[in-house]
């Protein structure tokens, strides 16, 4: 089975109905609907902080975060960073040509580039799109 | 304290039921279908002595929960991964936005990386 790591853009988008992305993002994730789907803690810290400040409403981002990340049930698997991980993230964050990365999009790459199976990162982000291809 | 060895061979005797993890083809012996380390079976069979139950009993009750719960959990984690999309469609923010104009970079990292 295909493996999904979804960027912060996409839960940011999705989660918020005014964002003008947030048609595209549930679109894109409503194609990948059986497919085990996975972040890392640099992303649900993103979402975590974008959330919060986009919506001051700490009850609301609760709620999703705990839903997608936390609980027992939760919709997406956080995958442990590990030391390989950190070390491949800092490795494309360093030698990254076009400057435009954080290093949390690094971490995607390196997270996408670990495993042997067939991996899809999910993105609204321009850069890190012009990066995969 | 450890009851003597000696009372509970006479437990065991007067059982009408003795589950055991030996094999043995011409026994009535009634074999306990889970294989077990040594010293938990040992602490099973005491704890179904010393409780009056079986251990069957023991292993059943223990289980009914613990199954259930991680049944419950593993069906809506199924469900869930069916339906991210549709989550989102029902439980999306529709109240207005501060920074509505910027991007994630923006609000985390201060500028557009």
């Amino acid at each position: 089975m295909k493996k999904i790591v979804i960027d912060s853009c996409v839960f940011v988008a999705a989660a918020l109905k005014k964002d003008s992305q947030h048609q595209e993002a549930v679109k894109l994730l409503n194609k990948f609907k059986s497919e085990n789907k996975w972040v890392n803690p640099l992303i649900v810290s993103e979402v975590a902080t974008v959330l919060l400040l986009k919506t001051k409403q700490t009850q609301f981002v609760s709620t999703m975060l705990d839903d997608l990340f936390f609980s027992n049930s939760a919709f997406i698997k956080i995958e442990k960073l590990t030391k390989k991980l950190w070390l491949d993230s800092y490795d494309i964050f360093c030698h990254q040509n076009s400057h435009k990365l954080s290093f949390a999009d690094c971490s995607l790459l390196a997270q996408a580039k670990v495993d042997q199976q067939e991996v899809e990162i999910l993105t609204l982000d321009e850069d890190l799109l012009k990066e995969l291809n | 304290m450890p009851i003597p060895s000696k009372s509970l061979d006479m437990y065991i005797q007067n059982s009408d039921i003795i589950y055991t993890m030996q094999k043995s083809k011409n026994s009535i012996k009634k074999m306990l279908p889970v294989k077990l380390d040594p010293q938990l079976y040992a602490d099973l069979k005491f704890v179904a002595v010393e409780t009056n139950t079986t251990m069957a009993a023991i292993i059943r009750n223990l289980l009914k929960s613990h199954v259930s719960l991680q049944a419950s959990v593993i069906k809506k984690a199924k469900n869930n991964q069916l339906a991210l999309s549709d989550y989102f469609k029902k439980n999306a923010y529709s109240g207005n936005l501060y920074h509505a104009q910027k991007n994630i970079d923006e609000l985390v990292y201060g500028d557009k990386v």
